[in-house]
């Protein structure tokens, strides 16, 4: 027994002493030339070897909820259907007694929904099917389906002098389907603005309007701006783009009847600005862009108070009098209520100078903002009964919709549709992802930077040590499980780190997120998966000129043959599968920066640390004149538009 | 010894350490009790040295009243104190915080006591006194020090400022300003709203007391509320559960209950009970959104101070819920937990001397502009370095866009005179802000106006080296050129 | 006897008959040939409008009229678009890539403006200018000679190769010597053409490329010399084009060295002296219909391949209309107005009016109403 035992502590020792020779005399010398860090200590084996997506939280199962998306009321007031994306269902509910009554399967992700002036047809845009689903109302059967652009999520339905159409905004595409129902086809897709989320007929019918959420790719010192799209829906053709400076996120649309105006709210955002504080509005501050249909002018108004934030304001609704507009806050759980005819006065008697600097007035709105309707968690969508007299508030995270007497502005009830997802951390820490109240005045969630989770295409000046020395590209959240560490300087070892007390010194102004909440908030951050891509074939191969990218992209000798080295070879940094091998290179940008994953690498523009890079050819065009990020001065065109073309797949 | 006589011990024990316990824990305050100041009405009036003396005179005392007020037991908190007042409840509902004097001819000082027993524990020890405790979510206390004398501003004593202390911990200065400030109070939002006075040097703004916020490290001192017309005294803000802040003005002789709304303070200046002449003492909030009221009651043959409890959108008082004529009742605040103030992690780094600047358009201004007043061109920055003596620390470029950085010595009281090219002075702000160590602070403009937030636009400061101005070049004030 | 000389004056009046007869009928043919209408309208004057109408530069590069009734005009300082009868100018400060306009095609379905510049292309859609330049996207070069769009495809004929934008995907696509048929990178213009594209290289003739099946085909000059024709008609004139336009299933191709036509099977050439083509150097190509409206450095032919007219300035600085019809000497008018400048670089055309891009200026035409037809009695 002894003997044995000893014979097993000297082969024990051996094996270690192996090791350690192993270490000493072969792994560091791998690890230097591997990874090409100087210091090793935050090198390990998994840097590069035993990674797997398979593990990563968002590649696991998960809860599905019934989180209502889009609503849309029959003209006779008694049903609301309700797009249930996380199910794949539509759901009709009896308004007055409050019950479910049916749900119909629809796959592709049901989004946004609108029916027809009869009420007969209920047209559904599926996001993950780049389709629009038209169901009969009697059935609640799907009866006719059509290919639009990509991840659709509005719809709007008008007649015009040419036969009835629908409007569909394309939020992936970038575009607009313009369709006729009878037959249902597409007539024609013209451009919108990035994101577009939103639309909104003009009472005559000659005029969409359609909100989008993003910025236009903007470099780090230009002034950002959104647009709203006017198109006519009986020709498909773009009427207008008005501007919206310094303000994006618009998720709602409505026309006003009675006035010539189309109501969108807005995030005003300050990216530009050192941000030294939160205080008045430093960071952003909701408001409203009213247009002026006739003429495209718009002027924006705000919508918060000189104290206090109703953040990430989402859907708008406008009762048929004309007189008041609901505005749900889906970081500040309520939804506003804007007296139009008190704006109006307003605006009749100020000055043009006073109107352009209304929207940085924070103690303006006031003057027309007549009641804030307290919600459950992340109001999104609203609808409204043909009479006007019932308010209802997609309750997103709370999977409910709240019905309010829209008079009294006094609530009525819920319909329930589901649980609330309080046993799914996922769930909720999407609720903390998305409520303002962590910051300082409720000013901002994490969700008003990262829009399902991704990016607002801004690039922000955080004030850490100097002022103004610090404009930092905002970086999706979208698949960073597993790409620890974090920050561009890669100082934040997890998300529980990033997201903790530095987060809430430099940013939040307020305390940190408790730990529970702090636990459950990078527990959904983990799940939320890497970007759609739109490129790639649904089998995964690739096309002729993806696969001449990958090439490129794995490459270890150019053409010439000449050898490229390990440092610079696209593969040795942006390793597969997360496409980082997660330590901090020196690209010629101006320091060490964590190498970002490039997982949905194509929908996450701009690009480079401060985000000076707007897309994907500038990386190398123009922000790699010595080689640093990559060796590329021997692409000729074709081959770099290649490269681009693989990652635009990953 | 057998198993039975082991768990007999074993009992008994048990019951032993059971009540033990429940002798050890403390009783809960009785749900509904009150702690208030009381202040003898019938004793004669004595000479006040300072201003807590004249509102608590000698005899003052804070009790806690068991429901219902005026029939419940009355403990005296203060016991053994001279004087004593302006209890503040911790956020538990276990503590209270009150200013009190050991002795007639000692300091003001800030007690804290035990609600369910004890006595009153002093927790300062500040040359001069100390006054207006508040807590912040940490279970940090805040508070005035010294006591501002009767009679103005005394050069021979340092203006009052605002000091933090943290359990068991030494009290730290938080605000530099070169005006008294008094009265803080926590907004729900983290910040500490308090009392102070705008100096009359500085250009296009009424001189006067009015509300200012920090943060609880004491950066970002902003403007919160001020009355347009010339008050004597702003005292005790408060803020209430549906959004507004309340506040005691003294104008004229006369005081009057206040109140302006958070959501636009400097326009929504209201009287708090507009139909109510007769003198309110304070003001505070209940727990169920009621306000506690303490006024002048003339039921009984003299007038004293009643307490009263009303619904917060109540224009009048009703009938009072205690009136004494023996006692004058104020500052009753309900015994109860009470939701705490949003925290905040302090940006500051102690082991630095400077803060920066950066004031994005120098040239945005409130004041009425005809068109033809100059562009700004330089900035000087002046510092008080003690009571009375300012200096001029230096003069930092403004860039074409307005915007200009400095960085500039910290925990002291900066000003900033606007010069045109030709070195005429176009606008001043007499030293009263300053910058934490390591603070990093911002402003639109130069007296813009209030509750704006900026344009979004990359200053051209943030691009240009910054100029670094000290004590070391400083030079005394030049004269006043405007 | 009497026979014979019955006979002789017989046969002479029928011989001074049938002279009489001939002669009239000669006079009524050429009396009726010169009135037969043209297979195109005459232009019957000139309306110009240089700097000093509003014009911000000389040179004009194109012109069209888009699908709204708006008039566009890129020119060698912006852009322009005729509205209320003044010209909006469009530039660098109103975010073009470039001030120097080379060519411009409207997308009709969205009234989007499709410009390609000396830098750069820019899609101008409801006042919006969004701007493609080759180290910004996938555009192959920075120099945008020539657009077109087909279905939901922009071709872009730019100095370093063909390249193609999916409209809807925002993919692109390059073509050029490294992966066609192309010998020479410069694509100096493309036209969409049903199911297939047509583009024209410098210096390589011609490629045909069908959509379907991905596949390039070249149309090279048969005698492969660039200054001489030496073989007619039997393939394009020259490899140096400089302008390929199509329409009605008939292809043109302009060349600094004559033109071409091609209806799918057969070629057609013209050279300067050899045929009414008023110059070899061909800058520009509009077909309406079946007749080519050709711009070229000394002025304008129109032809529908067998009839000309051909509009210059001649020596005495007056404006001309040259009509050649076949087997007829060449008709000269004089006219009341006349072109800006000869050395025209765009034409635009339909059926009421025609508008020119000159070296110095741009030329709204105005078209002659038709001759009436001759009356059968002035014959007899």
């Amino acid at each position: 027994m002894k003997k044995r035992v000893l014979v097993i502590l000297l082969v024990l020792t051996g094996l270690a002493g192996v090791a350690l020779w192993l270490r000493q005399n072969y792994w560091t010398d791998h690890m230097l030339r591997m990874s090409h860090q100087k210091n090793l200590a935050k090198v390990t084996c998994f840097n590069c070897h035993l990674v797997s997506t398979d593990r990563l939280r968002w590649a696991q199962p998960r809860p599905h909820h019934d989180a209502p998306a889009g609503l849309a009321v029959s003209p006779d007031g008694k049903k609301i259907y309700i797009a249930l994306d996380d199910r794949d269902e539509v759901a009709e509910a009896d308004t007055a007694s409050r019950q479910v009554l049916r749900r119909a399967k629809v796959a592709g992700r049901p989004f946004g929904l609108a029916l027809d002036a009869a009420g007969k047809n209920l047209f559904v845009t599926c996001r993950d099917g780049d389709r629009l689903a038209v169901l009969d109302t009697q059935t609640l059967s799907e009866t006719g389906s059509v290919p639009v652009g990509m991840a659709p999520v509005a719809v709007a339905f008008c007649r015009t002098a040419a036969g009835d159409r629908l409007v569909v905004a394309n939020s992936m595409s970038d575009d607009i389907s313009v369709l006729s129902v009878s037959p249902l086809q597409e007539l024609g897709r013209p451009s919108a603005g990035r994101d577009p989320f939103a639309v909104a007929i003009t009472p005559d019918g000659t005029r969409a309007f359609i909100a989008n959420r993003l910025v236009s790719l903007a470099t780090g010192h230009t002034i950002p701006a959104s647009e709203i799209t006017e198109i006519d829906p009986m020709t498909a053709r773009t009427a207008r783009r008005e501007t919206l400076d310094s303000a994006h996120q618009s998720e709602g649309i409505c026309a006003v009847p009675s006035r010539p105006w189309m109501l969108a709210p807005l995030v005003k955002v300050r990216n530009l600005v050192p941000i030294t504080q939160v205080a008045n509005g430093w960071v952003m501050s909701s408001g409203l862009a009213v247009t002026d249909i006739k003429t495209g002018n718009v002027i924006q108004m705000p919508l918060d108070e000189a104290n206090n934030y109703f953040a990430d304001p989402s859907g708008i609704v406008v009762d048929p009098a004309g007189r008041r507009a609901f505005v749900a806050s889906g970081g500040g759980d309520v939804v506003t209520v804007v007296d139009l005819e008190r704006l109006a006065g307003w605006l009749e008697k100020a000055d043009p100078a006073a109107k352009r600097e209304a929207v940085y007035d924070m103690s303006l709105a006031p003057e027309y903002v007549t009641a804030r309707i307290p919600t459950e968690r992340n109001p999104k969508q609203l609808a409204l009964s043909p009479d006007g007299g019932t308010l209802f508030v997609a309750e997103r995270l709370a999977d409910s919709i709240l019905v309010v007497d829209a008079k009294s502005v006094a609530a009525q009830g819920r319909i329930v549709l589901g649980d609330g997802g309080l046993n799914d951390p996922i769930r909720r820490g999407e609720k903390v992802f998305t409520k303002a109240g962590f910051t300082f005045q409720n000013q901002f969630s994490c969700r008003s930077c990262h829009p399902d989770g991704h990016v607002d295409g801004l690039s922000y000046d955080f004030d850490t040590s100097g002022i103004g020395d610090n404009l930092l590209d905002n970086r999706s959240l979208m698949g960073v499980a597993g790409t620890e560490p974090f920050k561009w300087n890669g100082k934040n070892p997890t998300l529980e780190v990033q997201c903790g007390p530095r987060f809430a010194r430099v940013l939040m102004r307020t305390d940190p997120i408790p730990q529970k909440e702090l636990l459950d908030l990078t527990t959904y951050i983990k799940s939320l998966p890497p970007h759609r891509v739109a490129t790639r074939s649904a089998d995964g191969t690739l096309t002729p000129s993806q696969e001449r990218g990958k090439a490129i992209f794995f490459a270890t000798k150019t053409p010439g043959g000449q050898e490229i080295p390990h440092e610079r070879r696209c593969s040795t940094c942006h390793r597969p599968p997360l496409y980082s091998v997660r330590l901090s290179f020196d690209v010629g940008t101006g320091g060490m920066f964590d190498t970002p994953h490039l997982l949905g690498v194509a929908a996450s523009a701009p690009y480079l640390h401060d985000g000076r890079a707007q897309s994907l050819e500038e990386l190398w065009t123009i922000y790699n004149p010595n080689d640093q990020h990559g060796v590329s001065s021997y692409m000729n065109k074709i081959q770099l538009n290649d490269l681009v073309d693989y990652l635009k797949t990953l | 010894m057998n198993v039975a006589r082991h768990f007999q011990i074993s009992v008994i024990a048990a019951s032993l350490v059971l009540l033990a316990g429940a002798g050890c824990r403390k009783p809960v305050p009785p749900t509904g009790a009150l702690v208030l100041t009381q202040s003898s009405a019938t004793a004669a009036a004595t000479p006040a040295s300072d201003i807590l003396d004249s509102r608590y005179p000698p005899g003052s005392r804070v009790v806690l009243m068991e429901a219902p007020p005026g029939s419940g037991r009355v403990q005296v908190l203060s016991e053994g104190l001279a004087a004593a007042g302006n209890p503040v409840i911790s956020y538990d509902g276990q503590r209270v915080f009150f200013a009190g004097k050991a002795s007639a001819a000692g300091d003001w000082q800030i007690y804290q006591e035990d609600l369910a027993g004890g006595r009153p524990q002093m927790l300062t020890a500040m040359p001069g006194g100390a006054m207006s405790p508040t807590l912040l979510p940490n279970g940090s206390l805040v508070f005035a020090s010294p006591v501002p004398k009767i009679g103005g501003p005394n050069y021979s004593q340092p203006p009052s400022a605002l000091y933090v202390q943290s359990p068991g911990g030494q009290p730290r200065q938080l605000t530099f300003s070169s005006r008294s400030i008094t009265e803080p109070t926590m907004l729900a939002d983290g910040r500490i709203l308090f009392v102070s006075t705008q100096p009359p040097e500085s250009s296009n703004s009424a001189s006067g007391p009015a509300l200012f916020t920090v943060n609880n490290d004491g950066t970002e001192i902003t403007a919160f509320a001020s009355p347009e017309d010339s008050a004597s005294s702003i005292q005790q803000p408060r803020l209430l559960a549906d959004g507004r802040v309340a506040f005691l003005i003294s104008q004229s002789g006369s005081s009057a209950a206040e109140f302006v709304r958070m959501a636009r303070p400097f326009q929504s200046r209201a009287p708090l009970f507009p139909g109510v002449t007769a003198r309110v003492s304070s003001v505070e909030a209940a727990s169920n959104g009621d306000l506690l009221v303490c006024a002048e009651n003339s039921s009984g043959a003299k007038a004293s101070l009643a307490l009263f409890r009303v619904n917060s959108t109540a224009t009048g008082l009703g009938t009072p819920l205690l009136a004494d004529p023996a006692w004058n009742n104020c500052e009753a605040v309900e015994v109860s937990p009470h939701r705490q103030p949003m925290g905040r992690l302090s940006t500051m780094d102690l082991t630095k001397s400077t803060g920066k600047i950066l004031c994005l358009n120098a040239n945005f201004s409130n004041d009425p502009a005809d068109g033809t007043t100059p562009l700004a061109t330089h900035v000087r920055v002046l510092a008080q370095t003690s009571p009375g003596n300012v200096c001029a620390l230096g003069e930092v470029p403004v860039q074409a866009d307005g915007s200009f950085l400095a960085e500039v010595p910290a925990d002291m009281p900066i000003g900033f005179e606007a010069l045109d090219e030709n070195g005429q002075v176009l606008r001043r702000e007499a030293p009263m802000i300053w910058v934490r160590p390591a603070e990093n602070r911002s402003c639109i403009g130069c007296h813009e106006p209030h509750n704006r937030a900026p344009h979004n636009h990359r200053p051209l400061a943030v691009s240009v080296p910054i100029t670094s101005l000290g004590l070391k070049n400083a030079e005394p004030t030049p004269p006043k050129s405007n | 006897m009497k026979t014979t000389l019955n006979s002789l004056t017989l046969a002479a009046g029928m011989v001074l008959l049938f002279s009489l007869a001939g002669a009239t009928g000669v006079r009524a043919a050429e009396t009726a040939t010169n009135d037969l209408p043209l297979p195109f309208p005459l232009i019957d004057r000139f309306e110009n409008f240089q700097i000093k109408d509003g014009l911000p530069t000389h040179k004009a590069h194109c012109v069209l009229r888009a699908s709204d009734g708006k008039l566009w005009v890129g020119t060698y300082n912006g852009a322009l678009v005729r509205e209320d009868g003044k010209f909006r100018r469009i530039g660098v400060e109103d975010g073009l890539s470039h001030k120097m306009v080379l060519c411009m095609v409207e997308d009709k379905r969205t009234g989007d403006m499709w410009i390609g510049t000396m830098r750069g292309l820019n899609r101008y859609s409801a006042g919006h200018i969004t701007t493609y330049l080759q180290t910004t996207s996938g555009l192959p070069n920075n120099v945008i000679y020539g657009l077109d769009i087909m279905d939901d495809t922009l071709w872009v004929a730019t100095a370093a190769g063909l390249g193609s934008l999916n409209l809807k995907t925002g993919e692109w696509a390059i073509y050029d010597q490294s992966n066609t048929v192309m010998h020479e990178p410069w694509v100096y213009a493309v036209k969409g053409a049903k199911d297939r594209i047509f583009v024209g290289v410098w210096g390589g003739g011609i490629l045909e490329y069908e959509l379907s099946n991905k596949i390039f085909k070249e149309h090279r000059d048969p005698d492969r010399d660039f200054h001489y024709e030496l073989v007619h008609d039997a393939g394009p004139v020259s490899d140096i084009t400089s302008w390929i336009a199509w329409e009605d299933d008939i292809l043109w191709q302009g060349t600094y060295f004559g033109m071409s036509r091609y209806d799918g099977s057969r070629w057609r050439t013209w050279q300067e002296k050899k045929s009414p083509l008023i110059s070899n150097f061909v800058n520009f190509i509009w077909p309406h219909g079946r007749v080519a409206w050709v711009g070229t450095d000394r002025g304008i032919s129109v032809t529908d391949g067998n009839t000309w007219a051909t509009y210059r300035t001649n020596e005495k600085g007056e404006g001309i209309v040259e009509i050649a019809r076949p087997g007829r000497p060449v008709e000269t008018r004089t006219m009341s107005t006349k072109l800006p400048n000869d050395f025209v670089l765009g034409i635009w055309v339909d059926d009421q009016e025609a508008w020119f891009a000159t070296s110095d200026g741009l030329s709204h035409a105005i078209f002659a109403a038709p001759p009436k037809p001759t009356k059968v009695a002035d014959a007899k």
